[in-house]
């Protein structure tokens, strides 16, 4: 009876209630079988989600390539337009884009010491060598060489100021090579191209065939230094990896395009002067020679007596950014697989007579906006104003050299890794 | 036949006017000039070009300049030391920036100049096209760290009659109007109709 009134009152309860007794160790059986596909996102859909999935299959390949070339080359295989910044620029308040362009915090003052004077322990033995090389280079230039003709109009730089740049880095680093073993293992390049291609910040294409779609924007540095200096080990870290710099970087709140910056698209490429499988990967020192467009005449003839140290800030930035990205991308680092360890570079801006004096950390590779979502780290690039070398040079004499200036580009010179810092030759 | 009215196939000037001269050969002296009106352009008119300037030459001043320029609110976000203006055709980067300089003593550091095609796409009643005339657009940057914001010409502001006003009369009175038709507020915005 009771049987029956609980079957009446819960009709087929007794079929479900054997029924579920032989399913579930049926569905145990089966489930430990069937394999469902797993439910992700389309691949192919107008879609954020869809969109997502494929750059994180992008950034699976980037991540699992076998070698840092083949890493390199998924990173920059698809060519697209992309903003090219010219480190060497007329354009006004270009230091303040390029640190917005880089992450960089400009920071006026070298972090080293005071250079040490001749004699002194860290310093050169004795001065007179040194600054009678230097003013051998600068006469030779100057008084001693004949020329037949005048340089061509506006190529004044190159005819004077380029041989006398590369004689002077030349004889410096040769006679300090003894001191520095460093040095003696480096390579120095001239003219060597320097590229680098990195992604930062978005936009929403605003026509074209992909209009209204989120848009990473892109930039890339095609940069030739008149000189540098490649070393086989790592310069030491000014400051640590995550100190964080008390100073703002700027943000603009308009597109690029108004600097006037302009798009391209031709080869991605990624370079620091030599292929990936030379031993000197790491940079020690840059030395660029500022064109005659942005002579400092010619900037106090038009109103922009202001923009003199701008051209010499916004080369150090976006060269020095260039090579040590570059460096760090030789590593395997990128913007999804950041920097462990900082990279240090220095580098040194003149005209042919004035001089200015920048070092370069970089902390960060992750500039996309994915990457940069709680990157609290920012790169730091120290520099100082362009002093002279020298008041001028008359009678086959140089009047007023600045003998700091040489301590200072010496002790640039002089810069060694951690583990050459007991070695002394 | 009429004297004026000349048929289509004969060629060369009308024939009051004179022999028609070639390019090589010599016009008529002062003498036979003084007969024929002469053509003297209008002062103000722009010329076409400026005088060709040859080494020795004074430098050339214009005093009174004809070129007028537009201070105009950008379209996009521009940095805040650009100020965008439109300007003649015929104008250059350097006529600009002598112009603010010289007249408005305002500091250019730099100028950069498009031209801004105008629609010819429009079309009339009968189908002829509409042309909205080309102009040419300057980006001015400012020297010495001078910044510019265009102003808001049209500032939302709320209007507010001066009390004593008719306006203010009659809004004072709608008011009024207003607070009479409402009910009882006691009832909480009940309908008057609803009751038990």
């Amino acid at each position: 009876m009771a049987a029956s009134i609980r079957v009446r009152l819960r009709p087929g309860g007794r079929a479900l209630h054997t029924a579920a007794e032989i399913a579930t160790p049926a569905a145990e059986v089966v489930a430990s079988a069937a394999r469902y596909p797993p439910v992700v996102a389309s691949l192919t859909a107008k879609s954020k989600a869809a969109r997502q999935r494929r750059v994180d299959r992008w950034h699976q390949e980037a991540h699992d390539a076998p070698s840092v070339e083949a890493k390199l080359r998924v990173l920059t295989k698809l060519q697209r337009l992309k903003y090219v910044v010219y480190p060497q620029t007329f354009a006004l308040h270009a230091d303040r884009w390029y640190q917005s362009f880089t992450k960089t915090a400009y920071l006026s003052g070298l972090p080293l010491p005071p250079p040490p004077g001749p004699g002194e322990p860290g310093g050169p033995a004795d001065l007179a060598p040194l600054r009678s090389a230097v003013c051998d280079c600068l006469l030779q230039e100057h008084f001693h060489l004949k020329r037949k003709q005048r340089a061509p109009l506006y190529r004044e730089q190159e005819a004077v100021a380029s041989p006398f740049l590369h004689q002077l880095v030349a004889s410096l680093t040769g006679l300090l090579t003894p001191h520095n073993p460093s040095l003696a293992a480096a390579a120095l390049d001239f003219k060597r191209p320097v590229h680098f291609y990195w992604w930062r910040g978005e936009e929403i294409i605003p026509k074209g065939h992909r209009r209204g779609r989120v848009d990473a924007l892109r930039y890339q540095i095609n940069d030739r230094p008149h000189n540098q200096i490649r070393i086989p080990k790592q310069l030491s870290e000014f400051v640590p990896l995550d100190y964080s710099v008390p100073v703002e970087i700027p943000v603009q709140n308009c597109k690029p395009d108004k600097l006037p910056l302009f798009k391209r698209q031709y080869e991605n490429s990624i370079f620091i002067g030599t292929r990936l499988a030379d031993p000197c990967c790491y940079g020690h020192t840059q030395f660029h020679l500022l064109p005659d467009k942005i002579k400092r005449e010619r900037l106090l003839k038009d109103n922009r007596a202001d923009q003199i140290e701008v051209g010499y800030r916004a080369n150090a930035i976006a060269s020095l950014f260039a090579w040590t990205g570059a460096q760090a991308m030789y590593q395997g680092f990128w913007s999804e697989a950041d920097v462990t360890r900082p990279f240090v570079s220095q580098g040194v801006v003149t005209d042919g007579k004035y001089f200015a004096f920048f070092c370069y950390q970089l902390n960060t590779l992750a500039l996309t906006v994915q990457a940069d979502q709680n990157n609290p780290r920012k790169n730091i690039c120290w520099g100082t104003e362009s002093r002279p070398l020298f008041e001028v040079i008359e009678d086959g004499d140089v009047k007023g050299f600045n003998d700091e200036l040489l301590l200072q580009l010496v002790q640039f010179l002089m810069n060694r890794p951690e583990e050459y810092r007991s070695e002394v030759l | 036949m009429c004297p004026s009215v000349r048929p289509a196939w004969v060629s060369g000037p009308p024939s009051g006017l004179g022999k028609v001269r070639g390019p090589g050969e010599p016009g008529p002296g002062p003498a036979a000039r003084a007969g024929a009106p002469i053509q003297v352009p209008h002062p103000d008119a722009t010329p076409s070009r400026y005088p060709l300037y040859q080494a020795g030459n004074p430098q050339l001043r214009i005093f009174r300049t004809n070129f007028f320029i537009q201070l105009v609110r950008p379209g996009s976000a521009q940095p805040e030391d650009t100020v965008q203006f439109r300007i003649p055709m015929e104008m250059t980067r350097i006529d600009l920036k002598n112009y603010l300089q010289s007249i408005y003593n305002v500091p250019v550091a730099a100028v950069r100049t498009r031209i801004q095609h105008g629609s010819s796409k429009r079309r009339d009643h009968r189908n002829v096209r509409i042309k909205q005339p080309d102009y040419k657009v300057a980006y001015v940057q400012l020297a010495h760290g001078q910044t510019f914001k265009f102003p808001d010409l049209f500032p939302e502001k709320k209007p507010s009659p001066e009390a004593g006003s008719i306006d203010d009369i009659q809004n004072q009175f709608m008011e009024d109007e207003r607070q009479r038709q409402k009910g009882d507020p006691r009832r909480g915005g009940v309908p008057d109709w609803f009751g038990l």
